[in-house]
C-alpha cells in the first residue's frame, strides 16, 4: 500500500542536530542503552588494563594456586575472583583479556570490511566481467570450510595475533562483498545516480560520493553484529590452542585452562567464559539498536 | 504554423532503436527481445518544448534516456547540432553532456540524501573542474535564488524539503552548467496540483530568460498540453503521431491520439460524457502485434493494418503520423469548444 | 436519494511518531447517502487517505481515532467490536486500493481468490462458485474472463488488476464502496475504463461510492457531491457543479486555477503559494491563511467553522461571514 504508508506520518521532518536525535533514540531504548554502556566499559577496560589490574597476568605464583574468589571460604580480595592453576590472578587476566578480544574483533571486521566493501562495490557497479570472477571467488570461499580454511593457515603460518586477525579477517570479507554488491545493485538503479552520469560525473566520484554513502549503514549494522561473531570465533580458537599462546593472555585461552578444573575449581574458566557472554551481548544489542536506528528501509 | 522553417535544429534523432535481451523460464531458458523503443525519427528544434506522451510501455522513457546518453543505443543515430551523441566515445559524451541535462520525476529519489542542498547544486561544476570555493558557492546561491530557494537552506538535506521544493533542487542542478536541452522526464508527474503549477511556472519562465529547449516527456496530458509547442504521441515504441500543440488537440489524425485525448477527465462536470473507450490493454513491447501497432484496439483496423507497418509521414503541414487510415475527413475535435 | 448510509462527526485521528503526536484527521464531518457518489479531494497531507482508513478500521499501528462518531445507518462503528466490525466489512462496506497488487494474495491464482468467499459465506459448490467468479468477472468487462481465473495477479496488467479488487469488492453486494485513489496508478486509457466501469455500476445496482483522489479530473467525471479537505480538517462541502462553478473558499478556488486545462490554454498557470504545512507545525487560526491571498491578521487569530453559503455548499473562511470576499 505505497499510497498508505506515503500519507501516514512516521517521524517529522523538522530539522534538527543528527547526534541529538540519535542520542535521543538511544535513551528511548533500553537494550541499545545497555548494549552501548557494555561496549563502551569494556572498550576503558581493555585502554586501561595496566591501571585496572592489581596483578601482573602472567605472573605465576605456585603457592597462590587455584584460591576461590572472595567470598567462598578460603578466597581473599587480593585474588577478587580467585587464582588458576597457575596461581595466576583470574580477574586481572579477564582485564587484560579484553585487549586481545577487542584488537582482534575490531581489527578482523575492519579488514574484512575494507576487502569486502571494495569487492562488493567494483562487483555491484561494473558487473559483467567484474561482477563474475569477484563473485566466484565469493563462492569458492563459501565452499570451503571457514573452520577448515583457518586452521590451514595457522598451520602454515604459526599461531600470533596477527596471523589471528589476518585469517579471521581473510575469511569472512565474502559476507560483506555479498552485501555490498546487492546494496549496490540496488542503489546503482536510482535516479541520483543517474542524475549523476547525466552531470557527467566520473565513475570513481560516482562509487564514492553516491553509492558508498548509501550502502555504508548497513555495512556498519553488519559489521558491528560481526564483532560480537567474531570475538566468539577468537575464543574459540584460543580455546583450540590455534589462537593466542601464553605468555599473552585471551579469554578463549582462559576457558582452555581451565576445562580441566571445572569440577573442583570452577571459577577459573567460568568468569572468562561470562566476560566472553557479556561483551557479544552488549555488542549485539548495541548493533541491534545501530540496525533499527539506521537501517534505510526502516527510517528514511 | 510553420515551425519547422523558422527554427534550427537542435537535436535529431534518426531510426533510433532500443532492444533489451531479457531472458527467462526456470528450466528451458527463452530469451525475448523487448523493443522498447522501435525505430524513431523526429527533430526537436531550439527554443522549443517539445512533448511527448504516451502510457506504460510506449518507450518515451527510454527515449529519453537515449538522448542523455544514459543507455546505449542499438541502432540509429542522435544528433546534437551535427555531432551524431551515439558514436562518441566516453569522454566526449561526458564533456557534451553539459548541453545536455535531465529533471526526473521522483524529487525523493532524484537527489542523492546524503548531500547537502549546496553540494547538490553545486556538483555538476565541480565535477567538470569548472568552479570552486568562493566562486562555486556563489553561483550555487544565485542558482537557488533563480529557482525560487533561498541561501539560508544551503545547508540543508534533501529529507528536509517537500516535494516541490526538492524538484526545484533539481532543476537547480540541471540548470548549473547552462545547458542548451533539457530532458524533462516527467517532471511534474509526482506532483500535488498545486505544486505542479508553481514548477510548471518556473519551467516557462527560465525557458524565456535562458533560452532553454525542452523535451517534455510525461503521462499527464493537461500538463504536456500546457507547457508543449508540439507533442508527439507514443504507442508501444513507436511514434505514431506529432503535430503542433492545437493542431494535435483539435485534430488528431491517429485513431490513438484521438482515444488517448479523450480518455482525458476534463475537470468541469459540465462537459461530463461518455468516453470513446478504447477496447483491451496495452499489448507488451517483447512480443508486439503484427503491421501496426495499434491495430488489435483500433475501432478502424483493416486486413492491411494487420500485414503492414504504416509509414511515418507528413500528412499534413507539419503533422506527422504513421497510419493508414488517418482520421482525415470527419470532425474530430475532442476538445470542447471554449466557453 | 437522501437517506444518509453513513455518518461521519467529528473525526479525529492521531499517529505516535518519534516526536510526539501528531494530528492528521482533525474534526472531520460528513455523510453519504443513499446511492450518491461523493468524492473526498485533496492534495497529499490533506487527511484524505487517512479518513478512508478510519472509517473501515484499518488505521496503521501507531493510529488511533481519538474522537468523533462514525455511524453506518444505525450501528456505531466505533464501539463495535472487531468481529461485527468485519461483518460489515465484508457485506455492506467495501474498499478499493490504489495498488490492488497489494490487497491481492500473489500465492493463489484469481479464480481462488474470488471462490473462496462465496464458498465460505455463502455455501456454494466450488463449481457454483466458479461460475459466479465468471461472471463477477464478466461484469468488470473481462472478457475472457475463464482464462483470467487461471492466473495469479502478477500476470496480469495494472488496469486489470484493479478490474479484480472491484469485482470482489463488490461480489458481495455492498452498500457502500469507498475508491481510494483508484485509477491514480493506471494509464489513462485505461482509468477511462475503470472510471465508466464506476460509473455504470452506479448506475445499475444503486451502490454509494466513496471515493479519494486528488485528481479533480476523476471528481468532474463521477462525483454528486464534493469534500474538500485540506491539512486534516474539511474547507468546503457542495455539490459537483456548485463547486466547479463558484467555489468559495481560496483554497478550492486556487486548486481549480491551478490545473492545467486542456481545452483551456493560458500562458501562466494560477498557483497557491508555499507548500501544504507539516502536521506537527499547523499554523495558528485558519490553517491555509499563510498560502492565502486574502490571509490577515484576523485569520492568523481566528479559526474559521464551516459557513453555509447556501443551501448544502458551505466552506471553512471568515472572510465569507463578512462578505468581505467576491468570489
Amino acid at each position: 500500500m505505497a499510497q498508505i504508508t506515503e500519507s501516514v506520518p512516521r517521524s517529522s521532518n523538522k530539522p534538527k542536530s543528527a547526534i541529538g536525535a540519535l542520542f535521543r533514540r538511544l535513551l528511548r531504548s533500553r537494550t541499545g542503552m545497555l548494549g552501548l554502556v557494555i561496549v563502551v566499559l569494556v572498550t576503558l577496560i581493555a585502554i586501561f588494563a595496566p591501571l585496572l589490574a592489581a596483578h601482573d597476568p602472567a605472573k605465576t605464583d605456585i603457592m597462590n594456586r587455584l584460591v576461590p574468589p572472595f567470598w567462598l571460604d578460603g578466597g581473599n580480595m587480593s585474588y577478587p575472583l580467585g587464582t588458576d592453576n597457575l596461581g595466576r590472578d583470574v580477574l586481572s587476566r579477564i582485564i587484560y583479556g579484553s585487549r586481545v578480544s577487542l584488537l582482534v574483533g575490531i581489527s578482523a571486521v575492519l579488514l574484512a570490511g575494507a576487502i569486502g566493501i571494495v569487492m562488493g562495490l567494483l562487483a555491484g557497479y561494473y558487473g559483467k566481467a567484474w561482477d563474475f570472477i569477484i563473485m566466484r571467488l565469493v563462492d569458492s570461499f563459501l565452499a570451503i570450510p571457514s573452520i577448515l580454511f583457518m586452521l590451514i593457515i595457522l598451520a602454515v603460518m604459526g599461531p600470533s595475533l596477527m596471523t589471528l586477525i589476518l585469517v579471521l579477517g581473510g575469511t569472512s570479507w565474502v559476507v560483506y562483498a555479498r552485501m555490498v554488491r546487492s546494496e549496490t545493485l540496488s542503489v546503482k538503479e536510482r535516479d541520483y545516480v543517474r542524475s549523476a552520469k547525466a552531470i557527467g560525473a566520473l565513475d570513481f566520484r560516482i562509487i564514492v560520493k553516491y553509492i558508498l554513502p548509501n550502502v555504508i549503514s548497513s555495512f556498519i549494522v553488519i559489521a558491528t553484529l560481526n564483532v560480537a561473531s567474531t570475538i566468539i570465533m577468537e575464543a574459540s580458537l584460543s580455546f583450540l590452542g590455534l589462537g593466542i599462546q601464553s605468555p599473552d593472555v585471551s579469554w578463549g585461552l582462559m576457558l582452555s585452562d581451565g576445562r580441566e578444573y571445572i569440577a573442583t575449581s570452577w571459577w577459573v574458566a567460568t568468569f572468562p567464559g561470562l566476560a566472553i557472554t557479556i561483551t557479544v551481548l552488549g555488542v549485539i544489542f548495541f548493533g541491534d539498536w545501530l540496525r533499527d536506528v539506521l537501517d534505510p528501509k526502516i527510517k528514511d | 504554423m510553420t515551425i519547422s522553417a523558422e527554427r534550427e535544429v537542435i537535436v535529431e534523432v534518426r531510426n533510433l532503436k532500443k532492444h533489451f535481451e531479457m531472458s527467462n523460464g526456470f528450466l528451458k531458458k527463452t530469451k525475448t527481445t523487448v523493443r522498447a523503443v522501435d525505430g524513431l525519427n523526429f527533430k526537436v528544434y531550439e527554443g522549443e518544448t517539445l512533448g511527448i506522451v504516451g502510457e506504460s510501455g510506449c518507450g518515451k522513457s527510454t527515449t529519453g534516456q537515449l538522448l542523455l546518453g544514459l543507455m546505449e543505443a542499438t541502432e540509429g543515430e542522435i544528433y546534437f547540432r551535427s555531432t551524431d551523441l551515439a558514436s562518441m566515445n566516453k569522454e566526449a559524451l561526458r564533456k557534451a553532456r553539459k548541453d545536455l541535462q535531465v529533471i526526473f520525476q521522483d524529487p525523493y529519489s532524484s537527489l542523492n540524501p546524503r548531500m547537502t542542498v549546496g553540494e547538490l547544486i553545486g556538483e555538476p561544476l565541480v565535477v567538470h573542474g569548472i568552479m570552486r570555493g568562493k566562486a562555486l558557492r556563489e553561483r550555487v546561491i544565485e542558482l537557488m535564488q533563480l529557482v525560487g530557494l533561498r541561501e539560508h537552506q544551503y545547508d540543508r538535506f534533501p529529507h528536509e524539503f517537500s516535494g516541490g521544493q526538492r524538484q526545484r533542487i533539481g532543476i537547480a542542478r540541471a540548470l548549473a552548467l547552462n545547458p542548451k536541452v533539457i530532458v524533462c522526464d516527467e517532471a511534474v508527474s509526482a506532483l500535488d496540483v498545486s505544486i505542479q503549477a508553481q514548477i510548471l511556472n518556473l519551467l516557462n519562465r527560465l525557458q524565456k530568460e535562458l533560452d532553454l529547449t525542452y523535451v517534455f516527456i510525461a503521462h499527464g496530458l493537461p500538463a504536456v498540453r500546457h507547457i508543449s509547442d508540439r507533442i508527439g504521441v507514443m504507442y508501444l515504441g513507436k511514434m505514431v503521431e506529432l503535430a503542433g500543440r492545437d493542431e494535435l488537440f483539435n485534430n488528431p489524425l491517429h485513431p490513438y491520439s484521438h482515444a488517448l485525448l479523450d480518455a482525458v477527465p476534463i475537470p468541469d462536470p459540465k462537459f461530463r460524457k461518455e468516453h470513446e473507450l478504447i477496447e483491451g490493454e496495452i499489448p507488451s513491447p517483447s512480443n508486439p502485434p503484427s503491421g501496426c501497432r495499434f491495430h488489435p484496439r483500433c475501432p478502424y483496423a483493416t486486413a492491411k493494418c494487420r500485414e503492414e507497418e504504416p509509414e511515418y509521414r507528413e500528412v499534413l503541414p507539419d503533422h506527422f503520423i504513421a497510419c493508414h487510415h488517418p482520421l482525415l475527413d470527419e470532425d474530430t475535435s475532442i476538445v470542447p469548444a471554449t466557453h | 436519494m437522501g437517506e444518509e448510509l453513513l455518518k461521519v462527526d467529528g473525526l479525529k485521528v492521531r499517529f505516535k511518531t518519534d516526536d510526539g503526536y501528531i494530528t492528521t484527521v482533525n474534526g472531520v464531518s460528513f455523510s453519504v447517502k443513499k446511492g450518491e457518489t461523493l468524492a473526498i479531494v485533496g492534495e497529499s497531507g490533506s487527511g484524505k487517505s487517512v479518513t478512508s482508513l478510519a472509517l473501515m478500521g484499518i488505521l496503521p499501528p501507531n493510529g488511533e481515532v481519538v474522537d468523533g462518531d462514525v455511524t453506518y445507518k444505525d450501528k456505531d462503528l466505533r464501539t463495535l467490536s472487531k468481529k461485527d466490525y468485519r461483518k460489515i466489512r465484508g457485506n455492506d462496506i467495501s474498499m478499493i486500493f490504489q495498488e490492488p497488487m497489494t490487497a491481492l494474495n500473489p500465492v493463489f491464482t484469481i479464480g481462488f481468490q474470488l471462490r473462496e468467499p462465496l464458498m465460505l459465506h455463502e455455501g456454494l459448490s466450488k463449481k457454483e462458485a466458479q461460475a459466479r467468479g465468471v461472471e463477477m468477472l464478466r461484469n468488470v468487462g473481462i472478457s475472457d474472463a475463464e482464462k483470467v481465473m487461471g492466473r495469479f495477479p502478477h500476470q496480469l496488467s495494472g488496469g486489470m488488476r484493479q478490474r479484480v479488487m472491484i469485482a470482489m469488492a463488490l461480489s458481495c453486494n455492498p452498500e457502500l464502496l469507498i475508491a481510494d485513489e483508484p485509477t491514480t496508478a493506471l494509464d489513462v486509457t485505461i482509468q477511462a475504463q475503470i472510471l465508466t466501469l464506476l460509473r455504470n455500476l452506479k448506475e445499475s445496482s444503486n451502490t454509494s461510492i466513496m471515493i479519494i483522489t486528488h485528481d479533480l479530473g476523476v471528481v468532474a467525471e463521477l462525483a454528486d457531491r464534493v469534500i474538500v479537505m485540506y491539512a486534516g480538517e474539511v474547507v468546503e462541502v457542495a455539490t459537483v457543479h456548485e463547486l466547479f462553478e463558484s467555489p468559495q473558499h481560496p483554497y478550492t478556488k486556487g486548486l481549480l486555477d491551478s490545473m492545467p486545462k486542456i481545452h483551456d490554454v493560458v500562458n501562466e498557470l494560477y498557483s497557491i503559494e508555499g507548500t501544504v504545512p507539516n502536521p506537527a507545525e499547523m499554523p495558528q487560526g485558519c490553517k491555509f491563511h499563510p498560502r492565502c491571498p486574502f490571509g490577515d491578521e484576523e485569520c492568523v487569530q481566528t479559526h474559521p467553522n464551516l459557513l453555509n453559503v447556501k443551501g448544502d455548499h458551505a466552506a471553512r473562511c471568515i472572510k465569507l461571514a463578512k462578505k468581505e470576499l467576491v468570489v
